[in-house]
């Protein structure tokens, strides 16, 4: 198999001297294409920091981010902006739609940022596979927490991205839409063949991935 | 490529302004020669006959030239004729010759620098459809992976950076599909490896009872180790059976075929199947009331997963206790949940009970019959649908399934 995502001595510090926080110290992984990763960590065991720097939204302090075989720190800004947006689909706890378009002009955001033609058919499928179909024309405020995050997963997947990295995306919901929400998560990145990484510190939930990594203190452990 | 045009046009222009500069130079020069033959013949007819300034200067403004055709014959009578070759007059004739040398010149690189231009652009879509050619030619070999073919297969030489990024896709998803299908094959090499490896110590207890069956003459042995016999033997066909059950399902002669039924059918077909164990232990198993709906499902196989759980829930429940089954109406999923209060399950095997031949390390788990098969089948039945499972401790004690079945 490919691998599609992988970081070598990978260390992101804050602060210095005393204060020095590790929050991700030397982590090696290795992501293969197609495959579901969760990694499991306590809160303030930089696994969000880590997921930072897999998604070239953060810069390490040394060591190398390599997408789909190219190190990440070789790119300018502009292509950098330009893998994440075809590349990279991200999830996160908090949403982030923006507020004042509707579920449709959310979810193909991305796709006309790049430039691309919307594939109508293809969002269609995705709105259906995820329930909001017919809530195309609702604005993010009237839908629910569960209905917001199944907006910004179709967002995340809309682009056809090779990997979808998803932060704390059930953080915000109650069990059962969590639970809902990585299935959902995970039947779509199999539909559409993506490589689905999902940060998470519910480790009932790390049991529907192929594969766990658990983090601690800013290391790998397991 | 656009940029390549605008040069190119832009050269032209060029090449244009010169060659009108040229013209207009050459248009001048002609009209000042013009010019002094007149001021000559004015200068020397005019002074020797004043009287003929009058005519001279009537016929310079006369527009119709009426005197040219009288003029020619007198001039004619001295050789200048007027069928005389411009190019014989020692006036025009290098003005000629530069003329036409710069426009012969104009000629060559204009069609230097068309032919240049479109042999480029023709290299140019050689090279692209190479590079395709390629491509495609690695696709058909089945040798597609980009990631180690890129420096030959050049695709970053793409003009067109979509193109590009479409193909890689395409030579990534064929090379992942075909690697899947190299790992299914190993896969099924593993499987065959457990599998004889389970079959081997029922087997060679069978082989041991057997053995002494025949050579005691003690009717009291022999029967003992035929009780032991068929005990093994038991065991064998169970083993057998689930073994069956998943080689199929794993090398895909089990299609999971999707119809139309309720999750009532397929929790009453999954509790049948185990009701008569759960009856023996006197185990309770209660359903929960819920809205029922309609799934798309494989009925029978989606009711074995379930009572898989069923039946490790009973093996591992005490007598007299109770299984619960609530199921709940999510948006895109239906929520199943399986109680038990039996042993459970420590955090820490968890998510590994899912996997195939796993038992779990409790004594009282050793001591029970089972292959570690029956969860490793059920999650299998269930990812194929587009399902989960998982597992969670109970709040007291045993522990919870979770299943979510696509709506």
């Amino acid at each position: 198999m490919k691998t599609i995502l992988e970081t070598k001595e990978l260390c992101k510090y804050y602060g210095s001297d005393e204060n020095l926080v590790k929050a991700v110290d030397h982590v090696n992984l290795k992501i293969m294409q197609g495959e579901f990763v969760s990694i499991v960590g306590k809160s303030g065991s930089g696994k969000s920091t880590l997921l930072h720097l897999l998604g070239g939204l953060d810069n390490p302090t040394s060591g190398e981010v390599w997408v789909d075989g190219k190190n990440i720190a070789d790119f300018s800004k502009e292509q950098l902006a330009v893998t994440r947006r075809r590349q990279i689909g991200f999830v996160f706890q908090a949403f982030n739609l923006v507020s004042s378009l509707n579920v449709w002009e959310n979810v193909v955001l991305p796709v006309g940022l790049d430039g691309k033609k919307v594939d109508e058919g293809f969002v269609k499928d995705i709105l259906r596979t995820l329930g909001l179909e017919k809530k195309e024309k609702n604005l993010p405020n009237t839908l629910s927490g569960g209905q917001q995050q199944r907006t910004a997963i179709a967002r995340a997947i809309a682009a056809k991205p090779s990997i979808v990295l998803a932060d704390e995306p059930t953080g915000n919901l109650d069990t059962g839409t969590g639970d809902e929400v990585i299935a959902l998560l995970k039947l779509s990145a199999k539909k559409y063949g993506q490589t689905l990484v999902v940060i998470t510190h519910n480790e009932d939930i790390a049991q529907m991935a192929d594969r766990t990594i658990v983090i601690e203190d800013g290391k790998i452990v397991m | 490529m656009k940029k390549k045009l605008a040069i190119f046009t832009v050269l032209l222009l060029a090449m244009a302004v010169f060659a009108g500069i040229l013209g207009y130079g050459m248009i001048y020069k002609i009209y000042k020669n013009e010019r002094r033959t007149v001021q000559n013949l004015a200068g020397r007819v005019i002074p020797a006959y004043p009287d003929a300034e009058n005519v001279f200067m009537d016929a310079l403004s006369d527009s119709e030239k009426s005197g040219a055709e009288n003029g020619a014959k007198i001039l004619d009578r001295y050789g200048y004729n007027e069928g005389d070759a411009m190019i014989l007059d020692a006036v025009y004739e290098p003005m000629v010759r530069k003329f036409v040398l710069i426009l012969s010149l104009y000629i060559v690189i204009v069609a230097l620098f068309g032919y240049g231009f479109l042999r480029i652009t023709d290299q140019r879509q050689k090279e692209q459809e190479e590079i395709f050619l390629l491509f495609l030619d690695k696709c058909l070999s089945g040798n597609c992976g980009v990631e180690s073919e890129e420096g030959r297969l050049k695709l970053n030489r793409l003009r067109n950076p979509l193109l590009e990024d479409a193909l890689k896709k395409l030579g990534e998803n064929l090379q992942m599909k075909r690697e899947y299908m190299e790992s299914e094959q190993d896969h099924t090499k593993t499987l065959v490896t457990d599998i004889s490896h389970q079959l081997k110590t029922p087997v060679s207890a069978l082989k041991t009872c057997f053995a002494l069956c025949i050579e005691t003459d003690n009717d009291e042995e022999r029967e003992e180790f035929l009780n032991r016999c068929e005990t093994q033997m038991d065991k064998l066909e169970m083993l057998v059976d689930s073994l069956l059950c998943i080689s199929r399902l794993e090398t895909g002669i089990i299609n999971l075929r999707g119809e139309n039924t309720t999750l009532t059918e397929i929790i009453v077909e999954a509790v049948n199947s185990i009701y008569a164990k759960a009856l023996n232990k006197n185990i309770k198993i209660i359903t929960e009331d819920f809205t029922d709906v309609v799934l798309n499902l494989d009925k029978k196989w989606t009711a074995e997963a379930i009572a898989n759980i069923l039946d490790n829930a009973v093996k591992y429940g005490y007598e007299g206790n109770h299984i619960t089954i609530r199921a709940q109406k999510f948006y895109s999923f239906m929520r199943v949940e399986v109680e038990d209060r039996g042993i459970g399950i420590p955090k820490e095997e968890q998510t590994k009970i899912f996997q195939r031949f796993y038992r779990g390390r409790n004594d009282v788990v050793r001591n029970t019959e089972g292959s570690g098969v029956g969860l490793y089948l059920s999650r299998q039945i269930l990812d194929r649908q587009g399902g989960t499972i998982s597992v969670r401790s109970a709040r007291e004690k045993g522990c919870i399934f979770v299943i979510q079945l696509p709506l």
